[in-house]
């Protein structure tokens, strides 16, 4: 689960301005929004990074959310 | 971000053209999906061994020989389907360009796919006549001009060219 979409948005950035900014294609960040693919922790890094944000801001667990 | 590719990666990269350099989901998507072929091949390897042996048994080895190429035919084209399909679905083949960008990039799938035509139906042609002067006893050259041989070139060049064309123009995706 993230708020990647929720972060790219207040920051103003399309998919395509945020996977140039971390170096990816923007499928991949369209799959990381919809929660089809976890990226790496470098990648999370990266994207908390360029959103100026913290990794647990950005991403938790689904258990959490159930909790 | 980017990780080194594997052979299996750059295999799969030059067989669908896909010049730029791929992202970690982008190297999972293809690593998974050539684990799968490979599992399935290997699989089918062992098994249509074993089947073609019982096949040899009941309808004799000729027959049974030539049902094993079909089907060899029709696994490679499984396999390919499954690679183009995942490829597809995912994206990875798309050139995402702007509109202004559009033109430009059209001119340049039809460049490559011109190069890419002539590269393999000169390639074919090379190898065509050579099996063929060597079946007819022919002399290579005699074979590699001969009407029949140059309206195979024609037609292969027309139907590639094309398929190449079409395949590279709906590669090309405006973003806005």
């Amino acid at each position: 689960m993230n708020r990647v979409k929720e972060y790219r948005q207040r920051a103003h950035l399309s998919q395509m301005g945020l996977a140039e900014a971390i170096g990816v294609a923007r499928q991949t960040i369209n799959m990381i929004e919809n929660d089809k693919y976890n990226p790496s922790l470098a990648l999370c890094l990266n994207l908390a990074r360029v959103l100026n944000t913290d990794l647990n801001t950005l991403f938790w667990l689904e258990a959490d959310t159930k909790e | 971000m980017m990780e080194k590719s594997t052979w299996s990666q750059r295999l799969i990269k030059w067989f669908y053209g896909l010049d730029r350099t791929l992202d970690e989901y982008e190297q999972h998507v293809l690593d998974r999906a050539g684990h799968h072929i490979t599992v399935g091949l290997m699989a089918y390897l062992l098994l249509s061994g074993l089947g073609v042996s019982f096949l040899a048994g009941m309808v004799g080895v000729n027959t049974s020989l030539v049902i094993w190429q079909f089907t060899n035919l029709g696994v490679c084209l499984v396999a390919w389907g499954y690679l183009s399909w995942a490829i597809y679905k995912l994206h990875l083949s798309d050139i995402e360009v702007t509109t202004k960008q559009y033109q430009g990039a059209i001119k340049a799938v039809l460049k490559k796919s011109q190069r890419q035509t002539l590269v393999t139906v000169v390639l074919f042609q090379m190898i065509d006549s050579l099996s063929n002067a060597w079946l007819d006893s022919a002399s290579y050259w005699q074979t590699f001009f001969s009407w029949p041989q140059l309206r195979t070139l024609l037609i292969f060049a027309v139907v590639m060219g094309g398929a190449s064309v079409l395949i590279g123009m709906a590669r090309v995706k405006v973003v806005y």
